[in-house]
């Protein structure tokens, strides 16, 4: 999966939680959790569909919201190797 | 929908929410239970015979749940009940640590004893639940959720949301209670569960709403109209919350379930499951109209 179609496939999981963010633009460095894209009411949907999409168990640990800031930090995070998780 | 803004009707809810804390205090003391000594646990359960009621399962009624056997709707049934006592298990963590934030801090000093009691009787039901999940599933399911806020809320609101997710999810899960521990077919460590948390929360809930209707009532006399928004949106949101969560992907994943997620995300948005939400939510999101909070 290219950075781009996870970005597309990101947006459209954004727009269906809330469309009025259809107008929003929404780049791969947005920070998704300071512009109130992805609250923590919709934090576990996201990590359900994150899983889904790189076939592999995502958490937040220690609630550490870093990797999860933009598209882009959350696609080098979960496309790295597996044993790079537990780094 | 009641007034709570005048200064007078503050005062109320707070004697209010005093009495009920002071009563419940003397029948924690009075028929208290101790499930360390109480539960006589099996080896084993079997595992040809439903966990759960089919009427509470989260399959029930959808097309996607006709798509499958007897075999893996007993399946299932094992692994709703150990992801639906690990949910117990996490929302009394989260609980805890909420109210134990707030015991012997300015403005809990009138509940603080109670919550003593509270707190003593959410933590053997995490230990009870936490138990079962690990004898009978050899797991607790992790809990992804995170609280976060990205603009800091007031204090007065704050209070009243941590209260406010405590009934919401003790009502919720009282639901399911009373329906298993009533239900001869289930196995009857799972029954005696349900009984005796239902039991004890019925006086939490009895504590949540006294807590509730006050928190809110000062949110109210502040008179701030956007704080009151950002309440209401946030409880109906935090409903539709609880209720996704029952659907967690892993326990279809555990019963052997092909495509996990999709089937997940078919039964959920079946709309035969709105019947059961709706009945799930309707005591508490009354209670919540009455006070004013939803409308």
């Amino acid at each position: 999966m290219s950075l781009e179609s996870f970005s597309a496939s990101v947006r459209e999981f954004i727009i269906s939680r809330d469309p009025k963010l259809s107008e929003v633009e929404i780049r791969e460095d947005t920070d998704l959790i300071d512009n109130r894209l992805i609250d923590s009411l919709m934090f576990v949907e996201f990590l359900l569909f994150l899983e889904d999409k790189f076939d592999r168990p995502v958490q937040a640990e220690s609630g550490d919201l870093s990797a999860f800031r933009s598209i882009a930090s959350i696609y080098h995070w979960l496309s790295a190797p597996q044993e790079a998780l537990n780094v | 929908m009641e007034n709570l803004a005048s200064g007078h009707s503050e005062k109320t809810a707070r004697l209010s929410r005093q009495t009920t804390a002071n009563r419940l205090t003397t029948m924690s003391i009075e028929s208290r239970i101790d499930p360390r000594i109480e539960f006589d646990w099996p080896e084993s359960l079997p595992e040809d015979v439903l966990w759960m009621p089919e009427k509470l399962m989260s399959i029930h009624g959808t097309a996607a749940g006709k798509s499958l056997s007897e075999e893996q709707i007993i399946r299932l049934s094992k692994w709703e009940s150990i992801w639906f006592y690990s949910f117990n298990v996490h929302g009394e963590r989260h609980l805890l640590r909420d109210v134990l934030e707030c015991m012997h801090t300015p403005g809990y000093e009138d509940i603080s004893e109670y919550m003593h009691h509270f707190v003593a009787e959410e933590n053997l039901h995490s230990w009870f639940f936490s138990t079962f999940c690990r004898r009978y599933g050899g797991k607790v399911y992790t809990d992804k959720r995170v609280q976060f806020q990205a603009n800091q809320q007031k204090a007065a609101v704050n209070a009243f949301l941590v209260f406010a997710r405590i009934l919401i999810l003790e009502e919720m899960l009282d639901y399911y209670n009373v329906i298993i521990a009533a239900d001869e077919s289930i196995p009857a460590i799972i029954r005696k569960l349900n009984s005796v948390h239902h039991f004890e929360e019925s006086r939490h809930m009895a504590f949540g709403r006294s807590v509730v209707t006050d928190l809110y009532g000062k949110v109210q006399g502040r008179g701030v109209e956007s704080d009151i928004e950002y309440c209401r949106t946030y409880i109906e949101r935090y409903f539709e919350w609880c209720l996704d969560a029952l659907y967690n992907p892993e326990m279809y994943r555990d019963a052997g379930i092909a495509n996990a997620y999709d089937f997940r995300n078919a039964v959920m948005k079946d709309p035969a499951r709105s019947v059961h939400h709706d009945a799930l939510v309707a005591r508490v999101k009354k209670f919540f109209a009455k006070i004013g909070v939803i409308g």
